[in-house]
């Protein structure tokens, strides 16, 4: 069991680091239009997303029997964590691959805002 | 049981499920194809073949972003949405599902490497292609062990069910049951072949931008050797897949009759059984609409003999059918195989006794749109697939109803989603279009 908890936590603690430097990344990039795409990670960093799944399916695994408890307690919260995801891997291309000139405008607030919303929401589980 | 919870579940399901597959054939497929110019460039010397790697590797890196991503949401949701599977199965199929995440990790470790060291002096060429390779190899055993867990929805096995309760658990068994094999080497080539098929379209597609006399000169000799090459070796993913189909016609009149049933509209149990082709199913039993049958074709498939007995629906009880419906998408599946077939001998008869042809306006409107033709094929097999399994989501053991969640209703805000991919599609190709025109203008610079 101690070793499930391992495989869980770290795989989720890594993910909590690495969501929450991408986090302040997306912040600090908002007063410093001129560094690009220098001021935020590069796309193969998105494996940040996958260290979320393994610790979602060890979870999964470790308490297979009470899914249904765990699901309709973290339903809500995570369905809208996932829109953020989404939002922001939008924002993500289109700031950084499809945009020519690399100014701030309400996309890159958006970008921000959808880590944010990301990150409180996986974090609340008042639902 | 709430049908329009159900119903709204499985399109949000089925929405996703079609989104994200498009970018797994590309995953999947992409570092094979970068790693194979890569390696033709190192053993020739040939810098025009790394180039292509590179710039095939950008793509491959921006496909990714978006494959993750709604990889991820596929993960969330089949545990926050579809809870009775993993609650029945999860001692089975909860490794599975850890393997293939750790593979992708592998996938994606790799991948970094493998962009961050181009042209990268301390790294060796080789090592290079070392990574690539390596990226490929996590994408494959990721894809497996995915592929083993829907296998085994579709046929459960690796444990033992006795009064309600799981007990001898094998993941081993399910990971590597007959389905699970079947089901990935049936899949495989499907995905090389769309993904090769649309890298040379958009090959086509350059070219036919290009006015007629000037598409045989020399500067588009890259993009004619590429054509050549991922066409011929879709070609060979194209043979695979028909002798796949062929062993996995079999396994299905032997393991998931009822599945076979419903896409060929068998409603009898008989030998000498036609292969039906058009129509739809109608009341009593009946067939509607123009088609026609091969005789004998639905056996020989079966059993490899026309005496060869195929199950017939009437066998099984009407709530244990799937929607009847899958065998128009069968027919389209087919349709378009056939499509495919055709295109494959025309284009090989023509490089061989009529090159010239292979430039013409309606021979590169063709290569180009074969791409797209052959990913509706390899999602409409996932269609079948999935709906041909209805009502169950493990079969015989949980109904889509009882796997459904009972707290929420995804029918109120599942559109979100769909939505989501929508945007997430349109930045991916704009992305994608990006980086051609980057690259164009670099190689008119150079020039």
């Amino acid at each position: 069991m101690l070793a499930t908890y391992i495989l869980f936590f770290i795989p989720l603690l890594l993910f909590v680091l690495a969501f929450l430097y991408e986090t302040f990344l997306s912040f600090t990039r908002l007063y410093h239009p001129n560094k690009g795409r220098a001021g935020y990670v590069k796309a193969t960093w998105e494996f940040t997303h996958t260290l979320l799944v393994v610790a979602v399916v060890i979870l999964l695994m470790m308490f297979s029997k009470y899914i249904d408890q765990i699901s309709s307690a973290i339903f809500m919260s995570t369905f809208i964590a996932a829109v953020a995801l989404g939002v922001r891997a939008v924002a993500y291309i289109q700031i950084f691959y499809v945009r020519k000139k690399q100014v701030i405008d309400w996309l890159d607030w958006g970008f921000f805002v959808s880590h944010v919303v990301a990150a409180v929401f996986f974090g609340d589980h008042r639902y | 049981m709430n049908i329009d919870a159900a119903h709204a579940a499985r399109m949000l399901m089925g929405d996703s499920l079609g989104f994200h597959i498009i970018f797994v054939l590309f995953g999947l497929t992409f570092p094979l194809i970068v790693c194979w110019f890569e390696w033709l460039g190192i053993r020739r010397n040939d810098p025009k073949l790394i180039a292509l790697a590179k710039f095939w590797s950008k793509i491959m890196a921006v496909l990714v972003i978006t494959g993750v991503i709604s990889g991820t949401v596929i993960a969330l949701q089949m545990s926050l949405v579809w809870p009775g599977i993993l609650k029945f199965g999860g001692e089975v199929i909860g490794l599975p599902f850890l393997f293939e995440t750790y593979a992708f990790l592998i996938e994606a470790t790799f991948l970094s490497l493998y962009m961050a060291t181009w042209n990268n002096k301390r790294v060796s060429k080789r090592v290079h292609l070392f990574f690539g390779v390596l990226m490929w190899l996590g994408a494959t055993v990721s894809a497996y062990a995915i592929t083993s867990v829907n296998s085994w929805m579709n046929l459960p096995s690796g444990f033992t069910y006795v009064n309600g309760k799981i007990s001898n658990v094998s993941v081993f068994k399910a990971m590597f049951s007959e389905t699970s094999i079947i089901e990935f080497v049936h899949s495989m080539p499907g995905y090389y072949l769309a993904a090769a098929l649309s890298v040379a379209g958009l090959y086509a597609f350059k070219i036919l931008r290009t006015k007629q006399k000037y598409r045989e000169l020399s500067k588009h000799r890259m993009d004619w050797y590429v054509i050549r090459t991922l066409v011929l070796f879709s070609a060979c993913m194209f043979v695979l897949s028909g002798i796949t189909a062929d062993i996995t016609g079999k396994y299905l009149a032997k393991k998931e009759a009822v599945k076979l049933a419903a896409l060929e509209l068998n409603y009898e149990t008989r030998s000498n059984a036609p292969l039906l082709i058009g129509g739809v199913a109608g009341e009593n039993n009946t067939i509607k609409g123009p088609h026609f049958e091969i005789p004998g074709a639905l056996s020989l498939l079966a059993g490899n003999t026309t005496d060869t007995k195929v199950t017939g629906l009437s066998e099984f009880k009407k709530e244990d059918q799937p929607p009847l419906y899958v065998h128009t998408f069968f027919d389209i599946k087919m349709t378009l195989i056939t499509a495919l077939f055709a295109v494959y001998l025309a284009y090989f008869a023509i490089n061989k006794w009529r090159r010239r042809w292979l430039s013409s306006t309606p021979s590169l409107i063709v290569l180009s749109i074969l791409g797209l033709m052959s990913i509706c094929i390899v999602e409409l097999g996932w269609m079948m697939t999935e709906i041909g399994r209805q009502p169950w989501a493990v079969r015989g053991y949980v109904t889509v109803a009882e796997a459904l969640t009972k707290t929420h209703q995804v029918s109120s805000f599942g559109f979100i989603f769909p939505l989501a991919y929508l945007l997430l599609f349109g930045v991916t190709i704009a992305a994608i279009w990006r980086i051609v025109q980057s690259e164009t203008s670099t190689a008119k610079g150079e020039k």
